[in-house]
């Protein structure tokens, strides 16, 4: 757990704020993100958390601009600070877009193992990726750097170069895709549920290999995840979510062991783990609620047990509440910490 | 509550591939007590899918036999299969694949009612199938009846697979990773619903993950079953086989597994493989299918022999040399 001594000697390399979002539909105007505000430092692991359609996955697409469509940022800034500037992501052309995506910050997207192009070799996505950002490279500086990567990510190099994508199975890719990520050397990687479709030990894998490529190329993590355990397993600060709101964000040994918003304990309290007896487990009751047409006050109010008549008519703040806690419940101080399991 | 419902003896599946005969599952032996959870774990291709759409009777054994209640499922009458169709149903892993795209989900759910439940009226078809949405969760109701399968998210589909499984009243489920793309609080909640089935009707289950954790808090009850390439290494009691692992790749398993607690999982005491690739099932290992990532690997013993599924201390049934003393290394 880090204090914010040692965040601040890092330098700042991402810096959210007031960010909101809304969809056209045929219903009417979807809030998506609302007012989202958060910053990033170098070598730091940003992990979202919160159920799907939370607005996890279009707030860290609109990072590099790769927000669907029908999404439109209403409001607030995004900017990234690179090595000699700083860039307004919402105010870039998709041509200037283009320069720093991957560059500077790479995003893996949900399933992207399955994006790769099936009919040319692996090797000529490295040269490609490469050619596209850096002119001039030879091939063979490429791949030299290519097979450097594939090896970090404990592949067989030649191999995976010369293989197709289908000649490989579905943890190889994600880590040949991995490596492809790391090849100009990026700032900020975003991933957007890497391990999810992986079996455990694939997952238990790359969760370590990423932890010592961060320390290796000390790269900023934003990690999106609905598994908590995943969470617990490579954050450094945990951001939760709800109804397209931030509702809390701390350091992970806090969160985990004395969350300030009901949400968030609700979530801890339903993962199973292989400690918990069958009786500990609570879902949360409820489902999310309609990013439509938008009740007054707190989103959660309807399924929270803490919920009283001031939480029915006023939308609680983020307000601070320990070192880097932060969190938005009017009565944050009656949730009580979890109860170490076993 | 414990009599037996079905029992599989030597089954095995061999698919084709080109030329090659690929062999998924490879002489398996089990039975399922009526009420009982009965949970299978293990990587991608072990064969766990294979083995429950054998038990739900969509795919057929090329060696071995399947009795469900007494019966053996290769030698049953046409009656005996309509009534087998009615008890026997299967929540299928990909939802993206199994539900038609071109019915709406009250189709979806009305169909299997009709076909199974004859002279239902259009009011009480209505009945029906908005209680089966409420019971997995898809309220409010009149939202997702006309909806087409492609309107919703892979979570609500799942949903959808979940209710059809549940329209004719089964008595043995076979679910097949049917909450992996549900979040964690939802998926608690539809886990709940079946096991309220199961105390209030006796409904057996099949249930198939790769998450131990989920595993262990469904089958609380029950059994756990580890397969590794097509056979079972390991079986037990769901809460014996997490607190007393014993076979190696178990115990590599449960290892690896993250845990929701950041000073629990990053403190977390590894069994390290010496392989990490899993190997691919044209091209098995000899003896024990393990042997090539196993830290406790003999030589001359393990890649020659294959062991077999024995009881160990009376607890569980283990198939490993080095576990039942076969070797002098510990």
């Amino acid at each position: 757990m880090q204090t914010s001594v040692a965040k601040q000697e890092r330098p700042l390399r991402l810096r959210v704020s007031n960010l909101s979002i809304t969809y056209k539909t045929h219903r009417g105007i979807l809030h998506a993100v609302r007012n989202a505000s958060f910053e990033a430092w170098e070598k730091e692991s940003l992990v979202f958390i919160g159920e799907s359609g939370c607005g996890k996955t279009t707030l860290c697409t609109s990072l590099v601009g790769m927000q669907p469509v029908n999404a439109t940022p209403i409001g607030g800034t995004v900017k990234y600070f690179g090595e000699d500037r700083e860039y307004s992501i919402l105010e870039m052309s998709d041509k200037q877009l283009a320069k720093i995506r991957w560059k500077d910050i790479a995003m893996m997207f949900q399933a992207s193992q399955n994006a790769f192009n099936p009919v040319i070799l692996m090797k000529e996505h490295f040269i490609d990726t490469a050619q596209s950002h850096l002119v001039g490279q030879s091939r063979k500086a490429i791949l030299d750097k290519s097979r450097k990567l594939l090896e970090l990510v404990r592949l067989d190099a030649d191999r995976v170069l010369n293989s197709y994508p289908h000649e490989l199975s579905g943890g190889m890719k994600q880590r040949a895709l991995l490596a492809l990520s790391f090849l100009l050397d990026p700032k900020v990687i975003i991933f957007d549920e890497p391990t999810t479709a992986l079996d455990v030990l694939t997952q238990r894998y790359i969760i370590d290999i990423l932890r010592d490529l961060r320390d290796k190329f000390s790269f900023c993590m934003l990690f999106i995840t609905h598994d908590l355990s995943v969470a617990a397993e490579l954050a450094d600060t945990v951001v939760t979510m709800y109804a397209g709101q931030i509702v809390e964000k701390a350091p992970v040994g806090e969160i985990f062991s004395n969350p300030k918003h009901p949400y968030t304990a609700g979530l801890i309290q339903a993962v199973p783990t292989l400690s918990s007896t069958h009786e500990d487990l609570k879902s949360i009751p409820g489902s999310t609620p309609d990013l439509v047409d938008m009740a007054a006050g707190c989103q959660f109010a309807p399924r929270c047990k803490f919920a009283t008549a001031l939480c029915l008519k006023e939308e609680p703040q983020l307000v601070e509440v320990g070192p880097n806690h932060v969190t938005a419940c009017h009565h944050h101080e009656y949730i009580p910490p979890i109860v170490k399991k076993g | 509550m414990s009599s037996e419902l079905c029992r599989v003896n030597n089954l095995t599946r061999v698919f084709n591939k080109g030329a090659r005969d690929v062999v998924v599952l490879n002489g398996l032996n089990f039975s399922i007590n009526e009420g009982e959870t009965f949970c299978v774990v293990g990587e991608s291709g072990c064969g766990k899918s294979t083995t429950g759409r054998i038990l739900a009777g969509l795919l057929q054994p090329t060696a071995g036999d399947v009795w469900f209640r007494g019966v053996n499922l290769s030698e049953r009458s046409k009656k005996q299969v309509k009534a087998f169709r009615k008890e026997v149903q299967m929540i299928h892993q990909d939802p993206y694949a199994s539900l038609n795209p071109t019915r709406r989900i009250f189709d979806i759910l009305s169909y299997p009612l009709l076909r199974h439940r004859r002279g239902m009226d259009y009011g009480e078809l209505l009945e029906s199938v908005s209680d089966l949405l409420t019971k997995v969760g898809l309220t409010p109701v009149e939202d997702f009846l006309d909806k087409y399968p492609h309107q919703l998210s892979g979570g609500q589909r799942q949903r959808v697979s979940i209710a059809r499984a549940l329209t004719v009243d089964p008595k043995f489920i076979v679910v097949d990773e049917a909450t992996s793309m549900i979040d964690t609080s939802l998926k608690i909640s539809l886990l709940d619903t079946l096991t309220k089935l199961q105390t209030e009707l006796g409904v057996t289950y099949f249930f198939i993950t790769h998450d131990l954790a989920l595993a262990k808090h469904f089958a609380w009850n029950g059994r756990i079953a580890v397969m590794y390439l097509g056979e079972i290494v390991e079986l037990a009691s769901a809460q014996h086989l997490i607190q007393a692992p014993q076979h190696p790749y178990t115990k590599a398993l449960l290892s690896a597994l993250p845990e929701a607690d950041p000073q629990v999982t990053r403190t977390k005491k590894r069994f390290e493989l010496t392989g990490h690739e899993i190997p691919s099932l044209d091209n098995l290992p000899t003896g024990c299918k393990f042997h090539p990532r196993c830290p406790w690997n003999v030589k001359g013993l393990c890649g020659v022999n294959a062991p077999s599924l024995q009881s160990f201390n009376g607890s569980c049934s283990v198939a490993c040399h080095v576990v039942h003393g076969e070797s002098h290394k510990n």
